[in-house]
């Protein structure tokens, strides 16, 4: 059994089934993700853990012991949510030092901590300041802080970041990241960023409707999306009936739909079929788009049965700036960038 | 002991429920009670035969249906205009206006018709100043007079009216008038087609209001009200504290009447409300 | 681009002339010796003096503000503990708090005095003794005030939340509605209680149907002196009116203090 345990988790709000049997586990001082789109049950279930949701159906364990029926006061669990969470009638060190004064800590101690963890948030100065006072990136930086001075057993982030600016978020992220090493608290972090999830996680457990789609390493993920849905969700996967696939390309994939990263497609000027086992297509470049230093292309392929397929490929502009719209190129893919989904 | 812990959550609602009904619910329906029994405490229908049939009760209630609904109409008309007149004028302009209607607007009740019997009362200032010149437009004023109530009874309406409405008219965007315009509508046809579709529950709402305000008004009255000019509010409240025999079941019946006359204007004005809603 | 528009301010102006005329005439009227002709024939404050000397004006006029201490009392907290529920508990009941608090605006004055008085006023409990019943009148009188003033003020923050984020703190829910919510509906207490003063002090219709010659503030005051010298009376008005404007005055200066505090 892991540090945390989900088992067999069930949720209904009334007759909506919101978590479908949930199996999950958190290892000791990782940070885990929760990956989905809204609505996915990802943040019923960090409530369940918190305890601000009751279970329907299951347990969860936590350091080895059952608290699914736990007081949330008792579980010793820290948590972040999306923003405007602090008490606007306390100053920063108030909201701080809230939940110490709740486990009647002394006036010292209290103080001591309280200055710790503002340092180690960065935000020292703003001791005595009012949240209202405070930008929103501050203000989820004093949640944060009023959330791991009570070294807590878990620290969960309920998509503290949704409601920052872009530039701010970035910072925050690898702040947070940073911070969690440190202490190496054990954190359950909710998202439906997938690029935030890339960056923060040792692990993403990628949400669907109430169930886990997949779960794993960042770039296992990304790599190996397993279901249409992973490979929908994960990236700008080109995403074809593998019947189709087959058609243009002459292979014989079995699978029922398969996968392709944009980046993996690899332009050239003559057929390559057969170099290195690679698969080569006749491309025409219908338009063409700069994103930075990447060039992503607008694809055509016909297949000899007039299957007609678009497809994007993604190049850097160094490389493969050279091609023009309109004119006919050819495509070579490794038959190991082929992902086979279920 | 679950159940136990759910009903002491519900517990803190109670006292909020409890005064609701010892002091709104309660007092109502042992008015509508009171109102179908005799003096002897016989269940009957005589008090409300009685005001069918006596003409003082008839004068009353048409003349407090009169007051209520020209001031109400007119008030809503002239608050409507001052409403948009104030979004069309300037920041400071705009200030000065809202601290009147502010001010104005905690000018009521009694204080009021001591200050509209000093301006226009017998010997008025007002009628004597424009007499004094020349203008005699005041002479046949009588401001007892269900006409001259009127005069006071729009007094009220308009910064209560206007104040109610403004926050709507702010509401209508500047972009919006601007979109409109830019598609080639005149203001009129804008009003008629978003404006007032927009404002339109604001307004049913400030005429619910306007009407139930008129109706029970008393304070501004009282003083001003003979026997000639029978007005319903001040008819029933003689009837529970007169100096003479009161008539509790008489006046619980006319009150009845009144409320009746109250909730069919604001059901007409709700039902409004929901129509226009639905069309949009 | 904007076009100067003549008409909004004419109307404005006589509106605000025929507002703003009958309060200006009174208060002048308080100062005067005689007014018969095209002016004032002469100003006095002899008028003011009198009202002074007269020992039952400054009684009556702390009785209208001192009888409103306690309907603000008990309506805050009614109306606080209900909200207490409807937020933690049972969101759905807030619509029926609202629809209790906001039906003063409709059913007032004559319309809440009489139903009560008849149905108290033989009564040998102590809600037959007319100042009870004037206390209790006057706490449904001020509902709407209490509850848009808390309700203004939790609008700009996320109760279910806060309290969410207190109980994962370890604190319990009413430790957290006390410590949290409470405190932030304060300041809209105090904007409420003040504007629920000024209606209770304008209120002459309640006070003299439940509480009649027992209990007199300054409305009853003023209706009593309709027989005396206009002047006299003008005085009377014109102080009222300054004492509520100070009150309601008191409660903007407050709002706006407030508001740019928030902002800063």
């Amino acid at each position: 059994m892991k540090y945390i345990q989900f088992e067999n988790i069930h949720k209904y709000f009334g007759e909506n089934h919101v978590l479908k049997g949930i199996n999950l586990g958190v290892e000791e001082g990782e940070l885990a993700t929760l990956l989905g789109p809204s609505g996915c049950g990802k943040s019923t279930l960090l409530r369940c853990l918190a305890g601000l949701e009751t279970v329907s159906e299951g347990k969860i364990y936590l350091d080895g012991s059952d608290i699914t029926q736990t007081d949330p006061r008792k579980r010793n669990i820290g948590m972040v949510f999306q923003q405007y969470s602090l008490f606007p009638n306390m100053n920063v060190a108030k909201n701080i030092a809230f939940g110490l004064h709740i486990q009647k800590k002394s006036r010292e101690e209290i103080e001591k901590k309280v200055n710790d963890v503002l340092e180690m948030v960065g935000l020292s100065d703003k001791k005595t300041q009012f949240p209202r006072q405070l930008s929103g990136g501050q203000q989820q930086r004093v949640a944060l802080a009023r959330a791991i001075v009570m070294e807590p057993k878990v620290l969960l982030l309920d998509e503290p970041l949704s409601a920052i600016d872009a530039l701010l978020r970035k910072n925050l992220q690898t702040e947070i990241r940073r911070i969690q090493k440190e202490l190496n608290i054990t954190t359950i972090f909710v998202t439906h960023d997938q690029e935030e999830a890339m960056v923060m996680s040792d692990t993403i457990h990628l949400f669907n409707q109430g169930n886990v789609e997949q779960s794993g390493k960042p770039d296992e993920i990304y790599s190996k999306p397993r279901t249409y849905f992973a490979a929908h969700f994960i990236g700008r996967y080109n995403i074809l009936d593998s019947q189709v696939f087959n058609n243009i390309s002459g292979t014989a994939f079995d699978a029922d739909k398969i996968a392709i990263r944009p980046e993996s497609l690899i332009f050239s000027e003559e057929d390559k079929t057969g170099e290195n086992g690679m698969i080569s297509m006749k491309a025409e470049i219908l338009s063409q788009t700069i994103r930075g230093n990447i060039i992503s292309y607008r694809l055509k392929v016909e297949s000899p049965k007039k299957d007609i397929v678009e497809l994007n490929a993604d190049c850097l502009f160094e490389t493969n700036g050279k091609y023009k719209t309109g004119s006919n190129i050819y495509i070579n893919i490794k038959p190991d960038d082929v992902i086979l989904l279920n | 002991m679950k159940k136990l812990q759910n009903i002491s959550k519900w517990l803190t609602a109670v006292p909020l429920l409890l005064l609701a009904f010892m002091f709104i619910a309660f007092p109502l329906f042992g008015m509508i009670r009171d109102s179908f029994l005799s003096t002897e405490g016989s269940v009957t229908l005589a008090n409300y035969m009685e005001i069918m049939s006596k003409p003082v009760y008839h004068s009353a209630i048409r003349n407090s249906l009169y007051l209520s609904f020209l001031s109400t109409v007119i008030g809503l008309a002239v608050s409507f205009l001052m409403a948009l007149s104030i979004t069309q004028i300037g920041e400071r302009s705009q200030g000065i206006v809202q601290s009147i209607l502010n001010m104005t607007s905690n000018f009521a009740g009694l204080p009021l018709s001591f200050a509209f019997v000093v301006i226009l009362g017998n010997s008025g200032i007002l009628i004597a100043f424009l007499s004094s010149i020349g203008i005699g437009i005041l002479e046949n004023f009588n401001l007892y007079s269900v006409d001259g109530l009127l005069l006071l009874f729009i007094y009220f309406q308009l910064p209560l009216g206007t104040l109610m409405l403004l926050p709507a008219f702010q509401g209508v965007k500047a972009e919006w008038k601007e979109a409109a315009e830019l598609m080639g509508a005149s203001p009129f046809y804008f009003w008629i087609k978003v404006g007032i579709p927009v404002i339109f529950s604001s307004l049913a709402d400030t005429c619910s209001l306007l009407f139930a305000n008129a109706l029970t008004a008393y304070a501004t009255i009282v003083m001003l009200v003979t026997t000639n000019v029978p007005i319903l509010a001040v008819k029933i409240t003689s009837m529970f504290t007169g100096e003479m025999a009161q008539q509790k079941e008489l006046g619980s019946a006319l009150s009845i009447v009144m409320l009746l006359i109250m909730f069919a204007v604001i059901c007409i004005c709700n039902i409004l409300k929901k129509s226009v809603g639905k069309e949009r | 681009m904007k076009k100067a528009k003549i008409l909004p301010y004419i109307i404005l102006f006589i509106a605000c002339l025929y507002l703003v005329l009958p309060l200006a005439v009174t208060v002048i009227y308080s100062f005067v010796t005689g007014w018969t002709e095209i002016l004032p024939d002469g100003f006095t404050i002899k008028y003011y003096l009198q009202l002074f000397d007269d020992r039952r004006f400054w009684p009556s006029m702390f009785r209208g503000i001192i009888i409103s201490i306690i309907p603000i009392l008990i309506s805050s907290t009614v109306v606080i503990l209900a909200l207490y529920t409807s937020i933690l508990y049972c969101p759905k009941l807030d619509r029926l708090i609202q629809g209790i608090c906001m039906l003063p605006n409709i059913l007032k004055g004559i319309v809440l005095a009489i139903p009560v008085l008849s149905l108290y006023a033989g009564s040998d409990s102590f809600l037959g003794n007319r100042i009870v019943m004037l206390t209790f009148v006057y706490c449904i009188v001020i509902l709407p005030f209490v509850y848009q003033g808390i309700r203004n003020n939790l609008r700009a923050v996320n109760v279910v939340q806060l309290i969410e984020a207190a109980q994962m703190l370890g604190a319990g829910k009413l430790y957290a509605f006390i410590k949290v919510v409470v405190p932030n509906m304060l300041s809209g207490i105090m904007v409420s209680s003040l504007l629920s003063m000024s209606a209770i002090f304008g209120d002459f219709a309640i006070v003299k149907i439940i509480a009649g010659s027992k209990y007199i503030t300054a409305q009853q005051l003023l209706y009593n002196s309709k027989n005396l010298l206009l002047q006299y009376q003008s005085a009377i008005v014109s102080i009222m009116f300054v004492s509520t404007l100070l009150i309601s005055g008191a409660a903007f200066a407050y709002q706006n203090y407030k508001t740019k505090k928030d902002m800063q």
